[in-house]
């Protein structure tokens, strides 16, 4: 198992297990958020709301498994590519949403805090797809003990690595975007 | 890829994300640090400003910018005017003299608080010349103290100057230097924004 692959893996895995335990407890906020963008059909509004949460924790436990190096290599390229296409299918969607409501404030929907829709989204959901890509092409399976770095060492430096990418990337919209208050006259009264 | 570059690799992208959330949070605390300096003068929530001039610096918000920012001019001089206002004739008609505004490179929208009949008539010459009837409401939410007033806009939509004009004002100057202020602005990237593309 790469050093590489399993912090990307588990990066992956902890920002899906939350937004996907966020979609699965409020799947009203979900569909709340699908109805302001206005993207796609209405009638998929409902169904797409319900099924996003247990597809996303689906995903996470399965590539905490990859991580982990306990799944042989039939699933891992399955599971790497399922996280890879909703991950760059989210920033496709997210792209399009963007240039559809120029110039208003809409939820994300991301299941990751209440941020609204900004280039940011578009990021964060590429560079998890990104990372998810790396479980295809880098080497996976059962860790192994290299010369200067025994398993633990390895494991401990991917779930760090892991951890860091995960709260870096999920923070990054919010960080970046700056409240429309801070930016905008809305809300000046004479 | 060995352990050590595999290490490595992780790390650059790791410090990488971190650094750009650094950055942005950096800006949001540097922003809230110049509202909390501003104190009762900044436009936040509920607050409000007292005038257009302490808004200078902020971007009107998307839905007032279509109505008012002429995106194919460099930038937009909001002229807001009241039907019957004798001053308000003779800034506009000062403004319509103006080479910039003739030639068009400066929109002119008028915002009117009533009709927009006399102020297309007193502003008949300008390059670029578009009109908001019954515009209080825009005039309330960019906290216009009088009429006539004048406000620049950028091609973003940010306000970049404001005017209550007098008499005796040299409008085509304050134009000018408003306009070398927004050449300046447009050099170095704003502070305010926010997007990655």
């Amino acid at each position: 198992m790469s050093v590489l692959a399993a912090a990307s893996t588990w990066a992956v895995a902890l920002v899906l297990l939350v937004s996907g335990l966020s979609h699965a407890r409020a799947p009203r906020s979900t569909r709340a958020a699908l109805q302001a963008h206005g993207t796609l059909p209405s009638s998929a509004h409902r169904w797409l709301a319900l099924v996003l949460g247990p597809v996303e924790l689906v995903l996470a436990v399965g590539l905490l498994a990859v991580g982990l190096g306990v799944l042989g290599r039939p699933v891992v390229p399955v599971l790497g590519l399922g996280a890879a296409v909703l991950c760059l299918g989210f920033a496709a969607y997210l792209h399009v949403v963007r240039r559809r409501t120029v110039g208003q404030e809409v939820p994300c929907g991301c299941g990751l805090g209440t941020t609204p829709v900004t280039g940011w989204s578009v990021v964060r959901a590429g560079v998890l797809g990104v990372l998810a890509l790396a479980a295809v092409v880098l080497p996976t399976g059962p860790w192994a003990a290299i010369p200067g770095a025994p398993v633990w060492a390895q494991v401990v430096v991917a779930a760090a690595g892991g951890l860091t990418l995960a709260v870096a990337t999920a923070a990054l919209p919010a960080a970046r975007a700056v409240p429309a208050g801070l930016t905008t006259l809305t809300g000046a009264v004479r | 890829m060995s352990f050590t570059a595999s290490a490595l690799v992780l790390a650059f992208v790791a410090i990488a994300l971190l650094a750009l959330g650094l950055a942005g949070l950096l800006r949001q605390v540097s922003l809230l640090t110049q509202q909390l300096e501003g104190g009762a003068a900044a436009p936040h929530q509920g607050a409000g400003a007292r005038t257009t001039r302490e808004l200078v610096g902020f971007r009107v918000p998307g839905d007032l910018a279509a109505e008012l920012v002429d995106p194919t001019a460099r930038h937009t001089l909001l002229a807001f005017v009241s039907p019957g206002c004798s001053s308000c004739s003779l800034t506009l008609r000062a403004l319509a003299a103006d080479p910039q505004v003739a030639d068009g490179s400066a929109a002119l929208t008028l915002v009117s608080a009533g009709s927009c009949a006399p102020g297309l008539q007193d502003a008949d010459g300008a390059g670029r010349l578009r009109c908001l009837p019954q515009g209080r409401t825009v005039m309330d939410r960019l906290a216009v103290p009088a009429t006539p007033y004048l406000a620049l806009l950028d091609a973003s939509g940010t306000l970049r100057a404001a005017l209550l004009p007098e008499e005796d004002t040299d409008l085509g100057g304050w134009l000018r230097q408003a306009d070398t202020t927004l050449h300046q602005a447009g050099a170095r990237p704003s502070t305010r924004e926010d997007s990655p593309s």
